[in-house]
């Protein structure tokens, strides 16, 4: 029974598994999907109900029912090649997507993540209200596009409230790659009506900070990170001063865990890296929680085995 | 020796929300106008732009070491072959791009990152 990982072919996390995986003797067939079609070929066929067949390339093939787990580690997408028109590469690219994605879909295999899963899950506001019935605490918010809601929400206090993007924080503008991390609102933002009525604008409680914590999860393993920012810019968000960051594994209540375990479970996720702000007081206040986390970070950074773990998932597979 | 990845490569700005497995796709625009990608001129007016983009920073942009791929060993080398992980411990190594930690979803960070 094989492993199938998705992942580009520079992917350092991807290569820590993949070695783990044969030093532990589990076949693993490991290919981008920017391989299909020049270079990764499918042959599926549905017989008696069952997909049979094989993804092959120039040096490893899988049979599609020896398939175990299948690692959606951030593959890119189908290349095609330039003699297509446009018109004809997005045709390619939909029934590629379709057609490759659709017969993997349909294998009944332990997914880490399953794209769907990932792909509903990509809903913050869905992620809270999910926490939030899980038994997770989440901060207060507002997403609005009108700004008497917004005022109304800020109310006085517009220093403990943070806006945050909903997805992707980063845009090109002039030729510069930016990033729009989380950031406090000052009292100039809510001075016009425009900025707020551009779009879907989020607001959120700015929650008090004794630390971040980067939780982990890998099938039952939970591995909490907690972030310690030396900077004022990563006391609100980590991610804009790496190098004003210092990290430990800290215990994670037993509420919390269960918690969780009850996201994961409704969810369908298999692993996930949870952000959570743990207040003065020692609530966990539950951010986020991404379906394709970043490990290897964490593990260079506290010792904690994150690979072994994604390992150890990845070879159980469905049982 | 090292390369700079080019933050502007297409997928940098899909991300997630461009999964070429999931049945839900959310539309970047079309091709070759991508949403977030501005390369004319016109300066943003501060007081209609987004609350969450006032303050934008410049994006991570890291150096990796050139690589090539070892398709029989399935994991990422040196240019002489070699793999590259054991030379990669406590090395700032990951991919590229706008695309952070804590954005959501199925590919939330092409940012760079530690392996041991």
């Amino acid at each position: 029974m094989t492993v199938l990982v998705l992942a580009r072919e520079f992917d350092p996390t991807a290569d820590a598994v993949v070695t783990v995986l044969g030093e532990r003797g589990v076949p693993v067939f490991r290919t981008d999907l920017a391989a299909f079609p020049t270079h990764l070929r499918l042959d599926a066929r549905l017989a008696g109900g069952r997909w049979t067949g094989r993804l092959w390339n120039a040096h490893h093939a899988v049979a599609l029912e020896e398939i175990r787990s299948i690692w959606n580690r951030s593959p890119a997408t189908y290349r095609f090649p330039d003699t297509l028109t446009a018109a004809e590469r997005e045709f390619c690219y939909r029934e590629a997507k379709l057609g490759v994605g659709g017969v993997l879909a349909a294998l009944d295999v332990l997914w880490a993540n399953h794209p769907n899963r990932c792909a509903d899950a990509i809903f913050k506001p869905y992620q809270w209200k999910t926490a939030a019935d899980c038994g997770l605490a989440v901060a207060d918010t507002t997403i609005t596009n009108d700004i008497d809601t917004a005022r109304r929400f800020v109310s006085d206090t517009p220093h403990a409230t943070i806006t945050k993007a909903l997805g992707p924080s980063g845009i090109t503008e002039h030729d510069q790659v930016q990033v729009a991390y989380t950031r406090r609102l000052t009292d100039a933002d809510l001075t016009g009506t425009v900025g707020v009525a551009a779009t879907a604008t989020t607001l959120q409680r700015f929650v008090p900070k004794a630390f971040d914590v980067r939780l982990t999860v890998i099938g039952q393993d939970l591995f909490p990170v907690a972030i310690h920012a030396d900077s004022e810019d990563a006391r609100v968000d980590w991610r804009c001063d790496p190098a004003a960051l210092r990290y430990e594994l800290v215990a994670v209540p037993d509420p919390v865990a269960e918690a969780i375990g009850r996201y994961m479970k409704r969810t369908n996720l298999v692993y996930a890296g949870f952000d959570f702000v743990v207040t003065p007081a020692g609530e966990w206040v539950m951010l986020e929680a991404n379906t394709g986390p970043q490990i290897g970070w964490l593990e260079a950074a506290t010792g904690a085995p994150l690979t072994d773990a994604m390992a150890t998932l990845l070879a159980k597979g469905t049982t | 020796m090292s390369v700079v990845l080019d933050p502007a490569d297409d997928d940098l700005l899909a991300g997630s929300l461009t999964s070429p497995l999931s049945s839900i796709e959310i539309p970047t625009g079309r091709p070759g106008d991508p949403v977030g990608t501005d390369t004319g001129t016109r300066t943003p007016d501060p007081e209609s732009r987004p609350l969450v983009l006032r303050q934008l920073r410049p994006a991570p942009r890291r150096e990796i070491l050139e690589h090539g791929y070892d398709p029989v060993r399935q994991v990422a080398t040196d240019l002489e072959g070699r793999p590259l992980l054991p030379d990669l411990k406590k090395d700032w190594t990951t991919i590229e791009g706008t695309h952070t930690d804590g954005d959501g979803g199925d590919n939330e960070m092409w940012e760079w990152e530690e392996v041991k």
